[in-house]
């Protein structure tokens, strides 16, 4: 692939996601390193909340941002804000590793520390943390019982089955509890957007 | 399964399956739903990703290690021939800039034709230098790949093209001592919007996800990944359809497969 030298940029920091995915087809490695400023901390974070090793989850960092450079072209913006697909991204690494696991050790799940509510810098990322604080705010207010099959579907990687099996509650149960969870936060999420 | 009135029990498999979390019979019931063509229940697991997405937000924020973004910044200098530009930083810390500066202001004191001609002597040294460090940096990666192909336990699998993709395909060489795959494909046409390619390892029947890849407009595509997983005997390389970014199962149809 044709290599482009950078463009003088003043600031890349605080272009939005978009111009930077614009400039990152060209190759330019200072939209790189905006866009792993701006995310390289929630792409960790989520990491570590998976898969409980830091060891794993700088190597899920380095993996995901390297896709970044590599596979430009896979991002489609008619589809998805940038953040939900690299969210995605990170989140299907490390259910990779977490699958690979669980092959070798059914014993434990890695566990993080619960949810957190750090604000990263405001100025840079006001709009994340805003919306950070709306997503926690949403989640703590599900009923406990949707809370935690959501988590175990979503952070710890377990199918329908094995959260049924883990909890000892019958699969319709699971069922519903996950469906009627994913409505509420739906809801919410979608009523902070409009607001 | 009975079906429910409507798309209720549908809509229930559908909120597991855009979570990650459906699996076994639940998972073919709505498989061949969707292969029926129902655009409502594809909206809605599209619909319920991009929300689910943003419960990465509600993980404790922690930064990663500096040597995190040391290591990665350091791979992509070696993939790129540009040098690294730091944000903000351009137009001031550019030593090659300064030195531009100073002899175009040499050049406008002096004389505007020597000037030029120092101008443009640096300017080639600048190139010579720069095309000299890309050299360098793909010697090196050639290097690396070739010793993982050569290696003694490196093994190679030839994949041909499927279905639609008939006339494509493909190399993959892995290297299970240094955990290395390098996938080389030919003739795969680009994938349809809003879906990449996604390469998987299938080791004692279980499909393990190896990355996504797009392909160049002449159909040829790379990927080159660290992280395979050990095995022993025989293994399966194969190449499906997915959404952008992936699924953490196979889902979508076959399009290049070897042995």
């Amino acid at each position: 692939m044709p290599v482009k030298p950078s463009p003088i940029v003043r600031d890349p920091a605080v272009l939005s996601d978009g111009d930077l995915w614009i400039r990152l087809r060209e190759r330019d490695m200072a939209s790189l390193e905006a866009l792993y400023a701006r995310y390289g901390s929630y792409v960790y974070a989520l990491a570590m909340r998976m898969l409980g090793r830091s060891e794993e989850a700088e190597e899920v960092v380095q993996d995901v941002f390297w896709q970044l450079w590599k596979n430009e072209s896979e991002y489609d913006p008619a589809r998805a804000a940038f953040r939900t697909w690299l969210f995605a991204i990170t989140r299907s690494r490390c259910l990779d590793r977490l699958r690979r696991h669980r092959s070798r050790s059914d014993s434990e799940l890695p566990r993080g520390s619960g949810l957190g509510s750090a604000v990263p810098d405001p100025e840079q990322e006001a709009i994340l943390a805003e919306r950070q604080k709306h997503v926690v705010a949403a989640f703590q207010a599900l009923p406990e019982p949707q809370q935690r099959v959501l988590e175990m579907g979503f952070f710890n990687g377990l199918t329908h089955r094995e959260i049924a099996e883990r909890l000892g509650e019958p699969l319709g149960t699971v069922k519903s509890r996950i469906k009627m969870g994913m409505d509420k936060l739906k809801d919410s999420l979608r009523s902070f957007e409009e607001s | 399964m009975a079906v429910k009135q409507g798309h209720e029990e549908y809509l229930e498999l559908v909120a597991i399956e855009a979570l990650g979390a459906l699996d076994g019979e639940d998972r073919l019931t709505l498989e061949a739903h969707l292969a029926s063509g129902c655009k409502i229940c594809r909206d809605a697991i599209f619909d319920s990703e991009k929300v689910l997405a943003d419960l990465a937000l509600a993980a404790p924020l922690a930064a990663p290690p500096d040597s995190v973004r040391e290591r990665l910044f350091e791979r992509v200098r070696r993939d790129s021939p540009v040098r690294p530009v730091r944000p903000g930083r351009e137009e001031t810390s550019s030593v090659p800039s300064r030195l531009l500066m100073t002899l175009a202001a040499a050049a406008t004191l002096a004389a505007v034709g020597l000037g030029l001609y120092a101008r443009t002597l640096q300017q080639r040294a600048d190139n010579e230098r720069i095309a000299r460090e890309a050299s360098e940096r793909e010697l090196g990666s050639l290097t690396e790949t070739l010793e993982a192909f050569t290696a003694p336990t490196t093994r190679a699998v030839s994949l041909s093209g499927q279905g639609d993709a008939q006339g494509a395909a493909a190399r993959a060489f892995l290297d299970p001592e240094n955990r290395r795959l390098f996938l080389y494909v030919y003739n795969l046409p680009p994938p349809p919007p809003g879906r990449t390619y996604q390469l998987w390892l299938i080791v004692g029947g279980a499909p393990v996800s190896m990355g996504t890849f797009g392909v160049e407009p002449d159909g040829r595509g790379r990927l080159d990944t660290a992280s395979i997983p050990t095995f022993e005997g025989e293994v399966t390389v194969a190449v499906t359809v997915e959404p952008s970014g992936g699924v953490p199962q196979p889902t979508g149809p076959m399009v290049l497969v070897g042995s």
